[in-house]
C-alpha cells in the first residue's frame, strides 16, 4: 500500500517543518514504519523538563489501523504500565480516527501526562499511588522523570538528607515512591532491602495507608 | 469639419475608451457571466447572471400560483401548503444588450432581450426590472450633470444579489432577511418550477464543490471536489481513502466502523448512511456490508443457529411462538436457501418426535483411526458406513481439532455470548466487541463495569497483578527445524 508511505513520508516532513510544536518524529532503523516519537513533558506536571521517547509502529493498514505506540522513556503514571510502557488511551484503540496523525497523537500523550485517568489505569499500583498520596505519586514521577527522561534534579524531601555512600539505594527507594524510614524500620529486622521495598511497594504503603497497614501485615508479607 | 461633428467624435472615442475598460471590468471580475469572449466594437453584450440567495447553507423559497395574489395577504399561512424549497441559487437572468455608439456618456445600454432560465420571472416582473435598471442610469445622467456612466457592473451586481434583485422586485421585503419569512415567486405550476429550481440548485451546488479544493485529512492532500464525497456529516474527503477504508472495514468485517472518519464522528459512534456507502463502495461491497449488518443485529440474539449449508450461512432465528419441550423447538428453516434443519444436530429437519440421528462422535473417529489398515475390523466398518464417507469424517476431525487448538491456545471465549476474542496486543481488560461484556483474557472471568481493575489487584487470584503479561512472543521457545535428534 504505497498510499501508507506516501500519507507517513507526509507526516513526517509536516513535523519536521513545523518548529513551532515541540513534537519530533525520527527514523528508528531506516524504515518509514518504525519510528521513534519524542516529546517535551508538559509544564506545571511532574513531568516537566523530561524528554520522552515512543517507539512508534506503523501498522499495514495505516491509516484506517491506529498507530502503536508504547513509551521508550519509563514513565510513572497510572495510564502508563511502569514496566513495559504500553499505554491506555481510547484514540490508540476503538476511539481511532484516520484523521488522527503522528503529531496529533503524540500531542495526546503529552496532554495525558498532564490529565491522569486513574480510574482506567494501565498500571494498578501506579494508580494506588496516585489515589493515596497525590504528593507522594508527584514525588515519585519527578523522580522518575529526573532519572530516565532527564528531567530536573529533585530537591526536598524524596532526595533524602544524608545521601553519600549509599546513593543506589537511596534511589531505589526513591523509584517505588517509599519513605526512607520505613524501609529502614523493616530492614533492621532483618530482612533484605530490595525484599522490603517491593514489599512495600506492593501494599501502597503510603501516606494515610501507612497506619491503616499493620506492621505485623508487613512482617506476614516479608515472610512469604 | 464642423465643430459639433468634432466634438462627437471626441465624445464617442472617450465613450469607447470607456466601453471597453468596462468591458475588461467585466472580464476579470465576473467571466463566467460574459457570453462572448472577445470585447467587439459593436458594443453586443450578453450577460448571464445567477441570483446568488445566499452565501451560507440555504435559503427558503415558496412558489405560490398567480391567482392567489389577491388573498395572498389574507392567508400567509398558505404558504405551508405550498412548494417550500431550500435553495442557494437561483436559475441566471440573461441580460442581451446592445452598447450604442455614444453609451455610456449620453444613452443607457439598450435592453434588447431579457429573461430568466426556466422562467421563474413573470414577464411582468421582468418589464419592471428592465424599468429598474434603465433608471438606475438616468439617475447616474442626472446626478451627473447631464454625462451618464459606465452602469454594466452596477447591474450586474444588483441582479447577483438576492437582496437587491428580489428586493426590487417586490419578492422579498427587507424584514425577509432578518425573520424566516421566505422569498415569494410566483408561477402558475408551482410544482413544475420547483422541480426545475431543485435541478438547477444541485447541478449549481455540485458544480461549486467539484471546482473546490478540498483538504483531505486522511491522505493529507489537497484534492478537487470532483474527486471528494461529502459525508452526510457535512465532512469532506477524497473518494480514494473512503474506498479503501470502507473496503477495509467492509472485507474484514468491521461493519461499525464505516463512517465518517472524522475524530468527533468515531467518537459519537456515528455510521455511514446506506446512501453515503452506495456512493464510496462498489455494489459486491455494498451487498457485503449489508449481510454485515444484518447479521450483527440478528447475532445479538442468542438463539440464532447458523445455516449448515456451507455456502449459505444465513443466520436463522428460533421459531416464534413455539412450546419448549414439543420437540418444534428444534426446527429451524433458513430465510436465504429455504433449507430445514434440527437446530440440535445441524442435519436435516427429522420431525419433532424422532430424536436426533446418531452422530459419528469423536471417539468413533478416534477408534476408527486407531485401527490398523486392511484390519478386518476397519474394512468392516469401511463396507458398512462408505469409505469415503469415513475418509470425510476423518478429515472434518483433523480440521476440527486443528481448530479447536488453535482456540483454545490463541483465544479466549466471552463469557457474555461466547464469541471467540484473540488479542494482539494491550492490558488483559477486554471489553467484548459483540455483546459489551467486560472480561479477563487470563481466565475468562466476567469483570465488573464498574471496577474491572479490581481483579488484577485481588490477591491470591491467579491474575494477581496480571493486568499485563510481560513475557515477549520471541522468547517462547521454539524447536528449530532441521535439529531432529
Amino acid at each position: 500500500m504505497d498510499a501508507r508511505l506516501r500519507r507517513v513520508n507526509k507526516e513526517i516532513t509536516d513535523c519536521k517543518n513545523d518548529k513551532a510544536s515541540n513534537v519530533q518524529i525520527e527514523l528508528i532503523d531506516n524504515s518509514p514504519f518504525h519510528l521513534k516519537g519524542t516529546f517535551q513533558g508538559p509544564e506545571d506536571t511532574p513531568y516537566e523538563g523530561g524528554c520522552f521517547d515512543v517507539d512508534i509502529v506503523i501498522p499495514e493498514a495505516y491509516p484506517f489501523q491506529p498507530v502503536k505506540m508504547k513509551f521508550i522513556t519509563k514513565v510513572y503514571h497510572p495510564n502508563v504500565s511502569s514496566a513495559s510502557g504500553a499505554i491506555c488511551l481510547d484514540i490508540l484503540k476503538d476511539a481511532w480516527s484516520p484523521v488522527l496523525t503522528l503529531k496529533s497523537t503524540l500531542i495526546s500523550l503529552q496532554s495525558l501526562l498532564c490529565s491522569p485517568e486513574p480510574n482506567d489505569p494501565q498500571d494498578a499500583e501506579v494508580a494506588k499511588h496516585y489515589m493515596t498520596s497525590k504528593q507522594s505519586f508527584n514525588d515519585t514521577a519527578r523522580y522518575w522523570t529526573h532519572i530516565y527522561a532527564g528531567g530536573p534534579e529533585v530537591s526536598g524531601a524524596v532526595k533524602g538528607s544524608k545521601v553519600t555512600q549509599d546513593d543506589a539505594e537511596q534511589d531505589e527507594i526513591a523509584m517505588a515512591g517509599l519513605e526512607k524510614a520505613h524501609v529502614d524500620q523493616f530492614e533492621s529486622l532483618g530482612f533484605p532491602r530490595s525484599k522490603v521495598i517491593e514489599v512495600l511497594r506492593r501494599l501502597n504503603y503510603r501516606g494515610a495507608n501507612v497506619a491503616k497497614i499493620n506492621e505485623d501485615r508487613v512482617v506476614e508479607e516479608l515472610l512469604k | 469639419m464642423p465643430e459639433t461633428q468634432r466634438a462627437s467624435l471626441v465624445d464617442k472615442n472617450a465613450c469607447e475608451a470607456v466601453r471597453r475598460e468596462e468591458w475588461e471590468v467585466l472580464e476579470s471580475i465576473f467571466p463566467d457571466f460574459l457570453s462572448n469572449d472577445t470585447y467587439t466594437a459593436e458594443g453586443r453584450i450578453e450577460l448571464v447572471v445567477p441570483v446568488e440567495l445566499t452565501e451560507g447553507p440555504s435559503r427558503k423559497v415558496v412558489i405560490v400560483p398567480p391567482d392567489e395574489q389577491a388573498q395572498q395577504d389574507s392567508s400567509r399561512t398558505d404558504c405551508s401548503i405550498q412548494p417550500s424549497l431550500s435553495l442557494t441559487t437561483l436559475p441566471p437572468i440573461t441580460l442581451v444588450l446592445i452598447l450604442p455608439l455614444d453609451y455610456p456618456l449620453h444613452r443607457p445600454p439598450i435592453i434588447s432581450g431579457l429573461h430568466a432560465t426556466c422562467g421563474w420571472l413573470s414577464t411582468e416582473k421582468l418589464k419592471l426590472l428592465e424599468r429598474t435598471l434603465l433608471s438606475v442610469w438616468e439617475v447616474e445622467q442626472e446626478q451627473g450633470g447631464g454625462e451618464g456612466r459606465a452602469i454594466l457592473y452596477d447591474w450586474v451586481e444588483m441582479i447577483r444579489s438576492a437582496e437587491s434583485c428580489l428586493g426590487m422586485l417586490g419578492m422579498m421585503t427587507d424584514d425577509d432577511f432578518a425573520g424566516s419569512h421566505p422569498c415569494r415567486i410566483k408561477h402558475p405550476v408551482p410544482a413544475l418550477l420547483a422541480e426545475r429550481l431543485m435541478s438547477f440548485d444541485a447541478k449549481t451546488r455540485l458544480e461549486r464543490f467539484s471546482q473546490t479544493n478540498y483538504a483531505c485529512e486522511v491522505c493529507l492532500s489537497s484534492i478537487k471536489g470532483a474527486k471528494c464525497i461529502s459525508l452526510a456529516c457535512g465532512h469532506v474527503f477524497c473518494k480514494a481513502c473512503l474506498v479503501d477504508f470502507w473496503g477495509l472495514c467492509i472485507s474484514e468485517g468491521d461493519v461499525d466502523r464505516v463512517g465518517c472518519p472524522d475524530p468527533g464522528c468515531v467518537k459519537q459512534g456515528t455510521k455511514a448512511s446506506e446512501e453515503d456507502v452506495r456512493r464510496v463502495v462498489d455494489s459486491e461491497e455494498v451487498t457485503r456490508w449489508k449481510w454485515l449488518k444484518e447479521k450483527k443485529e440478528l447475532e445479538k440474539d442468542p438463539t440464532i443457529v447458523h445455516c449448515p449449508m456451507g455456502f449459505c450461512q444465513h443466520p436463522v432465528k428460533k421459531p416464534m411462538q413455539v412450546e419448549n419441550g414439543s420437540g418444534w423447538e428444534r426446527l429451524r428453516t433458513c430465510a436465504a436457501c429455504g433449507y430445514s434443519f434440527c437446530a440440535y444436530c445441524r442435519r436435516t429437519w427429522h420431525g419433532p418426535h424422532t430424536n436426533c440421528p446418531i452422530t459419528f462422535s469423536e471417539e468413533f473417529v478416534v477408534k476408527y483411526m486407531g485401527l490398523e489398515e486392511a484390519s478386518e475390523e476397519k474394512i468392516m466398518l469401511q463396507r458398512r458406513f462408505g469409505k469415503g464417507n469415513l475418509e470425510k469424517l476423518v478429515r472434518q476431525f483433523e480440521e476440527d481439532k486443528a481448530n479447536r487448538d488453535w482456540l483454545d491456545k490463541s483465544t479466549m471465549a466471552c463469557p457474555g455470548c461466547g464469541v471467540r476474542t484473540e488479542k494482539s496486543m494491550g492490558c488483559n481488560h477486554m471489553t467484548c466487541g459483540k455483546c459489551s461484556q467486560h472480561f479477563c483474557y487470563r481466565c475468562g472471568e466476567k469483570l465488573l463495569v464498574s471496577d474491572p481493575y479490581g481483579h488484577f489487584s485481588r490477591k491470591g487470584h491467579p491474575c494477581y497483578q496480571k493486568l499485563f503479561d510481560f513475557e515477549s512472543v520471541q522468547d517462547d521457545w521454539q524447536p528449530v527445524e532441521g535439529l531432529d535428534f
